[in-house]
Parts: structure tokens; C-alpha cells; sequence
């Protein structure tokens, strides 16, 4: 008897040690590669270590991972289709959650289950993509998954990315069903906190704040700044769900269409003369 | 066949079909590039419209130069041919397409090539004149087309993969191709005439792309075809235009052809060897396959698009005739007989 109390004890003990020990991995430990975001308190999924076209690392922050899984991009429909997408993914000890996509390619959904800052139950959620080919997220997007979810309604394509000032939509659902009139809040790395609401489907649009602050030219890669991090939080019946991501610079945020359409136009006039000069009257 | 048909509404209609098809295909055959038609279609569909149905082959071919080939001998310091097998199935992909069509992707499927065939008929329609290129600026013309192959779709983007060059080199055609800016206004969306103001490589590329799109677009009311004489895919094309069934055939016919020119006059892009040359000289490497000279030879048989041993379209004096009541070779309506005009010679350009 007094052996089984010490046990209980012990496991109690432990239980009640884990999440501390697991938050505190989350938020100072980990590779040190990847910084802990300060930017928001809400759980977030962060890629990075290891990153290749067959599979990369997650990291969760401010969250107490337990599981996670990882849909990949399918054909066709139904459970079975997705049942066949789907992996388990073990989290380890340090919160890492290791996606494998193979050779399959594309859109990847890395979804991971825990408790948040607040110790609810919480689903975490963010896209991967792989570069090697795959089918098109439309059926994963539309599956039903179990739990409180918010994901986007639409993917940017390859090469596309969300970008300030467009307006993006999302969709909050429970085990599949719609969440009508969601709030929902975003928090971005630049400093913003917005709040969208709903409408009676579930969908939320989203619109991206113009907020980039100015990064010194020897930091952007490609001829552009980094992206900034967003993730957009939705609380319903004491559950959390989120979905991360980046975003870049607005469409013409290193653009100037003024000076294009400047040099458009020089173009049409060294074109002119050859197009509207009159023809050369014979003996004239 | 009625008195409306003629091949020329045909290959309209059939352009207009594609360019819309091309442009805003997306939301036919889906948004994510994974369901696109395919990522090496031999004709200018540009990526960077964001509702199109299919990517044009000369973007994987920089992006695979630049990262696959280029990056690769740079991070691992020697050359391997496995480096080379993505470009592989690119090539792969892009002759499964073009073995069907030939150079006719660029005649009846190119949405720039359609753009400027429309803007030409807007310029007949406002009796603008047709300027003809003569022989010796054509001469001039036709290797702008191969210097942009080679430079600026195979060399600078393995340049910028090895680390010589830019990133704004990467996709050296891309920076500069008007196609990038025409389909995505058709989408209306302005932003691919927006100057890159990243870096100074950036904006001059930029720049050059605005200015060639605002050249091309006003001089395309006078001359035919004015972009597409330089195209890269054109040069693409013409290397591998011998092995495809589909093509454009010249009978031998003596000392009687080359007098009419009638041919060369219809010939939107200046080919003069139509007229003077027979058998596979006559398929020039500029031809679009658009089929106008077979439409205006007198010739019965002389001048014909087959496939394989099959003739699909043969000239003949009776369809020559027909179709010159209600068009001049060089593309201006006949509004009829009492208005037209003397000669069909063309007007001189330099």
C-alpha cells in the first residue's frame, strides 16, 4: 500500500512537473537556432533544423505539446482518403515534432494538440511546403478533421505568399462544423494586435496590417525583406485554436508603379514615329 | 466548308479561346499550381499571373539552371549530370506538348502572341499602315532571338546560380519578358509594371521590362508581330521544329512561284524564304505556323500544313481568291471591292 502511494506520488509529482518542464523547453530551449517568440503568448509552430524536400522540424511555442498530426495533400475524398494522408507525429522530449513528407511534396497541415498559456486544450496549426510535387491542398482544406480548428480557406500558390494589405479568408471549425461569428484575434511579429469577427459560415476574413517596420537592406535575402510572423487565435467553449504563419512585404512596398509606368511610357514614344508617321508621298 | 469559314477565323477563335484560357484557366482547372494544365507549356503563360492554367517552359528552365545546376556545383564544388536530370524532365514535358503542336503554340496558342495579333487588327481598323520589315532589318532581326536564349534564359541564370551574377539574374528573361506585364494587367493587376526599387540591378531589369512592354504595345498597331520576332521561344522552337509531324510544306513548282509573293506579303513575321524557297527551307525557324501563307497561295497544293503524310490545309486558287475579297495579305480589311485599294505593296519600315 505504501509502496503504491510512493508510486502515485511519484507520478503525480511528475505529471504535475511535465508541462513546466515542457514550456520552459519550449521557450528558452530547443535549437538554438530558432528564437522564442516574444512577439505573442498565443502557441505557435515554428519550422526549422533540419529543413530538406523530404521533411523538416516543428517547434511549438507557448504550448504544452502532447501529440500532434501531420495531413498531407490528397486526391480524391472521404475519410479514407484522408485517413490515408494522415500521420502521427510524436512530440520529444525537448517539444520537437518531426514531419516526414518523403517523396510527396506540397502543402503539408501540422497540426499540434496541447494545453496553452492558460492550460486549455488547445490545436495549433501551420502549413508546410515541400518542393517536391505533390497534389493541391483543395480536399485537404475541405476534410473534416476532429477538434477545434482555424485554417485558411485558401493557400497562397507556390511563389505566392500572403502579403500586407490583402485580405485573406479563414475558416473556424469544431470536429468539422462551422463556428459561426468567431472572434478571432491576430498578433504579428511587427507589433500589431487585430480583432475579425466571422460571419454565420464560419469563414473570417482576414485582412494583413501594413506594419512593416524598415530592415536594413543587407538583411533582405532575394532582393526583399524577411517575412514577419503572424498567428490568429479564436477562443470557443474554453477551447484554443490557432494557425501561424508569415507574411511579406505589400505589393508594391519595394515597388514604384509610377516610375514603371514612366518608363512604359517612354517605350510608346520611341514606338510612335515608326507606327503613326505618314507615308512618303511619291515625288513629294 | 461555307463562305465564312477561312482558317484565319478559325485560329481566332481558337486564340481567343486560349488566351482566356491561358490567363484566367486557373479557375477552370484549379488555383494551386499542382493543378495546372502544366509548369512547361511552349508559350509565353506567365507565372506571375496568379489565375493562370499553365507556366511557360523557359521558367523552370532559369529556376533549374539557377538552383539545380548553378547552386549545386557551388555547394558541392564539382559538376555532376545528375544535376541535370530536372532540366531533363522539363525538356521531357515541353516536347510531349510541342510534339503535338509544333511552332503553332506560338501562332494559335501564345496569349502575347494573341495580344498582339489583336492590337494589329485595331490598327488596320484605324487604317494605320502596315509596316513591313524589309529583308536586310529581318537580317538584322532574327538572331535578337537566339542572344536572348542563350544569354538571358540559359547563361545568366546558371551565372547567378554560380554566384557571378545578381539574383535579379536568376530568371534574366522573366525580369525583362512583356508577357509577365500584359497577362497580369488582363487580370488587372498592375503590379509586374511596378520598377523594383530592391537594388540597382533589380530596377534596371524593371525598368527595361516596362519600357519593352510600352514598346511593344504601340508598336504592334504597325508592325506585326514585333515581339514575337525576338522571342526566345521561337528560337526554342525552331530547334526542335524538324522533329514533329505537324508542319508547314512546300512543294518544288518550278519558275512560276516567287512571282506572286503573295505569301510573303501575308507572312506576319517578314519571311521572305516563303516565297523563294521550297521544302524545309520554306518551314523557316521565324514561321508561327499561322497558316496565312498557306491562305493566300494561289497555288492549288503548292503551299500546306500537314501532319505526317496527312494534309490538313492546302492552298488553292479558289480559297486565295475568296479570301483576298475581305482581306489584304497584310491583314487590312476589304470593306469591298469599290474601296479597296490599288496595291497590296507594303509600306517601308526601318
Amino acid at each position: 500500500m505504501k509502496k503504491n502511494f510512493l508510486k502515485a506520488t511519484a507520478l503525480a509529482a511528475l505529471l504535475f512537473a511535465l508541462p513546466a518542464s515542457a514550456q520552459h523547453a519550449h521557450h528558452g530551449g530547443g535549437p538554438k537556432s530558432i528564437k522564442a517568440p516574444v512577439w505573442t503568448a498565443y502557441p505557435i509552430l515554428i519550422a526549422g533544423g533540419g529543413y530538406s524536400r523530404t521533411g523538416t522540424q516543428i517547434h511549438p511555442f507557448n504550448l504544452h505539446a502532447m501529440v500532434g498530426t501531420s495531413y498531407a495533400s490528397f486526391y480524391g475524398q472521404g475519410k479514407d482518403a484522408l485517413a490515408q494522408a494522415t500521420n502521427d507525429l510524436k512530440v520529444d522530449q525537448d517539444g520537437t515534432v518531426r514531419v516526414k513528407s518523403g517523396k510527396q511534396g506540397g502543402y503539408y497541415l501540422v497540426q499540434v494538440f496541447g494545453h496553452g498559456p492558460q492550460g486549455e486544450e488547445t490545436t495549433a496549426s501551420a502549413f508546410k511546403y515541400f518542393s517536391n510535387p505533390g497534389p493541391a491542398p483543395r480536399n485537404l482544406l475541405a476534410a473534416v478533421r476532429p477538434g477545434f480548428e482555424i485554417v485558411p480557406n485558401i493557400l497562397p500558390r507556390e511563389h505566392a505568399h500572403y502579403r500586407e494589405g490583402e485580405t485573406w479568408n479563414f475558416r473556424v471549425r469544431g470536429n468539422g462544423e462551422a463556428v459561426p461569428y468567431a472572434k478571432v484575434v491576430m498578433e504579428t511579429s511587427n507589433g500589431t494586435q487585430r480583432t475579425f469577427t466571422g460571419d454565420a459560415n464560419g469563414l473570417v476574413a482576414v485582412t494583413f496590417p501594413t506594419d512593416f517596420i524598415d530592415i536594413p537592406k543587407d538583411q533582405w535575402r532575394h532582393g526583399r525583406p524577411p517575412a514577419s510572423k503572424f498567428v490568429l487565435a479564436v477562443r470557443h467553449e474554453g477551447l484554443l485554436a490557432t494557425f501561424n504563419g508569415g507574411y511579406r512585404l505589400g505589393a508594391y512596398g519595394d515597388k514604384d508603379l509610377m516610375a514603371g509606368i514612366g518608363f512604359a511610357v517612354v517605350g510608346m514614344a520611341v514606338a510612335a514615329p515608326i507606327v503613326f508617321r505618314r507615308k512618303k508621298k511619291k515625288g513629294g | 466548308m461555307g463562305q465564312a469559314f477561312t482558317l484565319s477565323r478559325l485560329r481566332l477563335t481558337v486564340q481567343v479561346v486560349m488566351l482566356v484560357f491561358t490567363v484566367y484557366g486557373g479557375a477552370l482547372v484549379g488555383h494551386y499550381l499542382a493543378d495546372k494544365v502544366t509548369g512547361a507549356l511552349p508559350s509565353l503563360s506567365c507565372a506571375f499571373d496568379q489565375q493562370n492554367s499553365g507556366y511557360c517552359v523557359l521558367i523552370p528552365l532559369q529556376h533549374q539552371l539557377h538552383h539545380r545546376v548553378g547552386e549545386s556545383i557551388v555547394r558541392f564544388q564539382q559538376f555532376s549530370y545528375e544535376y541535370l536530370i530536372p532540366l531533363g524532365f522539363t525538356m521531357m514535358t515541353f516536347l510531349l506538348f510541342f510534339m503535338v503542336l509544333n511552332k503553332a503554340f506560338c501562332g494559335w496558342i501564345c496569349p502575347l502572341g494573341t495580344v498582339q495579333e489583336l492590337l494589329s487588327k485595331v490598327g488596320r481598323w484605324f487604317k494605320l499602315p502596315v509596316r513591313r520589315l524589309n529583308q536586310s532589318t529581318v537580317g538584322r532581326v532574327r538572331p535578337v532571338k537566339w542572344a536572348m536564349l542563350i544569354l538571358l534564359v540559359l547563361v545568366l541564370p546558371l551565372m547567378a546560380g554560380l554566384g557571378y551574377t545578381s539574383y535579379v539574374t536568376g530568371d534574366a528573361y522573366c525580369q525583362v519578358c512583356p508577357s509577365r506585364i500584359v497577362t497580369t494587367l488582363l487580370t488587372a493587376n498592375a503590379e509586374q509594371i511596378a520598377v523594383n526599387t530592391a537594388d540597382t540591378t533589380a530596377y534596371l531589369f524593371s525598368a527595361a521590362r516596362s519600357a519593352i512592354f510600352g514598346f511593344v504595345l504601340i508598336l504592334a498597331f504597325g508592325v506585326r508581330q514585333p515581339y514575337c520576332r525576338i522571342c526566345p521561344m521561337l528560337a526554342l522552337h525552331a530547334v526542335f521544329r524538324r522533329l514533329v509531324p505537324l508542319r508547314l510544306s512546300k512543294k518544288q513548282s518550278g519558275d512560276r512561284c516567287g512571282t506572286c509573293k503573295s505569301c510573303y506579303l501575308a507572312c506576319p513575321m517578314d519571311i521572305h524564304e516563303v516565297a523563294f524557297e521550297f521544302g524545309g527551307k520554306a518551314f523557316h525557324q521565324d514561321c508561327t505556323m499561322c497558316g496565312r501563307c498557306v491562305e493566300y497561295c494561289p497555288d492549288d497544293g503548292l503551299l500546306s500544313l500537314k501532319l505526317g503524310p496527312l494534309t490538313l490545309f492546302s492552298s488553292s486558287k479558289e480559297y486565295a481568291k475568296r479570301r483576298a475579297k475581305t482581306e489584304k495579305p497584310d491583314g487590312t480589311p476589304r470593306p469591298g471591292k469599290s474601296t479597296s485599294r490599288p496595291s497590296d505593296q507594303p509600306a517601308p519600315a526601318e
